[in-house]
């Protein structure tokens, strides 16, 4: 039987231990008898890019173009941040065996991920999260937590959130 | 570009919700001992305001506008005085100096400084890294803070990207915390370095008026005296903790010099327009320092209109490099903090609600440490807009010289060296992914070396140039 492993990155939601545990999970699974195919999801968030480009406008106060200047060259490193984490995923799963199948996608992480998992029938979900204030995650929630409880609602797999 | 916004966050619906709710208890509850029914209406209108600064439901100038708006309608002053505050002479300074920012930006000139200077300073990674702090704190000194981190963040990304570096590099992180806190404590500098400083000037001179005080007119040069030594202050601060934290990790930076010599190579000779911008600015500067404080905003309209005869800024070019929001902004912040003195509501503040008992120091301490950590979380300008006008008769209670808020207030409100919520120019090293608050948490330790040089400078400096902080100091 073929299972799915979502492994959901951002560039905001990237660690070393996450690729680690992913592999770690797919060797589990590997275990029981199971093929595994590892589904690396990058997600380019564009509400970081959003919220960047506002406080350069609205707190900055500078006009369009210099917002445009900076989100171009923030949506280059992010490119070139994403390649570089789907190499480092690629490197470890293929030193074990596994396939990674890898896709680049804007958006909102929560939905794009939720999104995912339900269209390729994942059967573990695994990321981490974004680095915030604590009493910011205290008082508005956490983004991953949201991806848990909703794929549980929904009964997408099982969520793993790397801490 | 996308003019989408992104959709409100779970913040900024709570404080959509809290800022009126809040507004209307203010303003609903009994009239206490002491204040006017026109200073508890500009207090309510004051905790809407910083309610939705503070969580930005809305962009910050609506922000202003409906404070503009509720200063009549809740009754805190009549319509015409309310919107006669609105056009005082600070907010044209401000105009001027986004205009020249954007000037600089536009005819290339800030990035040609900017790329030479680098070159020069690329002899190993850690002149690098040292270069990169030294040049965005110095820019600063003639063109806003946030202009000069929009022009240095794509030149930082290039060099990260020369070098191939990871997300997890030391010198990737340390390069762009050099460009973020070089501009954080070059807002500091002059006049021209953010429009916050001359916030505090026009707030000061009101609340003067409105006391019935002599105009105490405070010019570019006096300003940057008291300011420059603490911004510097701050600037090594920042060097040598950048060092320490993120000490260098031995790269060849040869393919950054590569790229920086590309860079300047296909910048060219220096046009006609580079040579007329830099002519103008200079001018400009020598201009504010002769001709003192009354015609600072004269100067900066003259000097943003030449630069349009001059053909080497375009109206077009006006409105792309210039979020107009700024005039509205400073404009409704200037009055509700006029409204806040008229109505006696911040001296009812100070003589009732504050603690009576603080002596001038722990009067300095305290504002700077409100301002200080209120600017982590707000707009620096929305902190000036809330804090000066309750700090000036509270420094007034303490037997302090007022006139010292004018430094204390504005530097504390610089001092934003952690958050990503702090500044624009934190917001982006953020957003490139190579930062987490733990990371920049060691802010702090510049913060408290920034306030120390503050107080320092307070205590032994400012003495030197007419600023005395003393019990019993007249107004």
């Amino acid at each position: 039987m073929t299972r799915q492993i979502l492994l959901a990155v951002s560039t905001s939601r990237y660690s070393r231990h996450l690729v680690a545990t992913t592999i770690q999970e797919a060797l589990a699974l590997r275990r029981d008898g199971d093929e595994v195919v590892i589904d690396l999801l990058i997600v380019q968030e564009q509400d970081e890019l959003d919220r960047v480009g506002q406080r350069v406008g609205d707190v900055g106060f500078l006009g369009l173009s210099p917002q445009r200047d900076v989100l171009e060259a923030l949506g280059q490193e992010h490119d070139r941040m994403a390649r570089k984490m789907a190499q480092r995923v690629t490197d470890a799963a293929t030193a074990e065996g596994f396939v990674v199948k890898r896709t680049e996608v804007q958006g909102a992480f929560v939905e794009t991920v939720l999104a995912r998992a339900q269209s390729h029938q994942s059967d573990l979900i695994l990321l981490t999260r974004a680095d915030r204030p604590f009493i910011s995650r205290i008082l508005f929630g956490s983004e991953a937590d949201t991806v848990a409880k909703l794929a549980r609602r929904d009964g997408l797999g099982r969520v793993i959130i790397d801490e | 570009m996308d003019e989408r916004r992104p959709r409100m966050t779970p913040s900024a619906a709570f404080g959509a919700v809290m800022g009126p709710l809040l507004c209307a208890i203010i303003h609903m509850a009994p009239l206490p001992a002491g204040l006017t029914m026109e200073g508890k209406a500009a207090l309510a209108v004051l905790s809407l305001c910083v309610m939705w600064w503070l969580f930005s439901p809305v962009a910050l100038p609506v922000t202003s506008l409906m404070g503009l708006a509720l200063l009549p309608a809740l009754g805190a002053l009549p319509t015409a005085d309310a919107l006669a505050l609105f056009g005082n002479p600070s907010v044209f300074f401000v105009i001027g100096v986004f205009l020249v920012a954007a000037v600089m930006h536009r005819t290339g000139l800030s990035a040609r400084l900017t790329l030479q200077g680098l070159r020069r300073a690329s002899k190993s990674e850690d002149i690098l890294c040292y270069g990169v702090l030294g040049l965005s704190w110095a820019l600063c000194g003639v063109v806003v803070s946030h202009a000069v981190a929009a022009i240095m963040l794509p030149i930082v990304l290039q060099i990260i990207r020369a070098l191939d570096l990871g997300p997890r590099s030391r010198t990737a992180r340390r390069l762009l915390l050099s460009m973020a806190w070089g501009t954080v404590a070059g807002s500091n500098l002059t006049l021209l370095s953010s429009a916050r400083a001359t916030l505090a000037l026009d707030l000061y001179s009101n609340w003067r008026a409105n006391a019935g005080l002599d105009a105490d007119p405070i010019g570019f040069m006096a300003y940057a005296s008291g300011a420059a030594p603490v911004s510097l202050c701050s600037v090594l601060a920042a060097g040598i903790v950048l060092r320490l934290v993120f000490p260098p990790e031995g790269l060849d930076i040869a393919p950054a010099i590569q790229r920086l010599d590309e860079q300047v190579k296909d910048l060219g000779a220096m046009h006609r327009r580079e040579w007329i911008t830099l002519a103008v600015v200079v001018s400009m500067i020598v201009a504010m320092i002769t001709a003192g404080p009354a015609w600072l905003g004269v100067v900066a309209l003259i000097v943003s209109c030449t630069l349009f005869l001059l053909q080497v800024l375009r109206w077009e070019d006006a409105e792309r490099y210039v979020n107009w929001g700024v005039a509205l902004m400073y404009g409704g912040a200037i009055a509700v903090g006029g409204a806040l003195d008229r109505t006696g509501a911040t001296a009812w503040l100070a003589q009732t609600v504050l603690p009576d008992v603080m002596g001038p120091w722990t009067t300095v301490a305290l504002i700077a440490i409100l301002a200080a950590g209120l600017t982590e979380v707000v707009s620096n300008a929305a902190v000036i807009a809330v804090i000066l006008p309750i700090a000036l008769p509270l420094a007034v209670e303490a037997g302090l010289d007022p006139h010292l808020l004018v430094w204390l207030v504005p530097l504390s409100a610089g001092f934003a060296f952690i958050l990503p919520t702090s500044t624009p120019a934190m917001a982006m090293v953020f957003g490139t992914g190579y930062l987490r608050v733990r990371h920049t948490a060691i802010g702090g330790v510049i913060t408290l070396v920034s306030w120390g040089s503050l107080l320092a400078m307070a205590k032994f400096l400012w003495p030197l140039l007419g600023l005395e902080v003393q019990t019993g100091a007249s107004p």
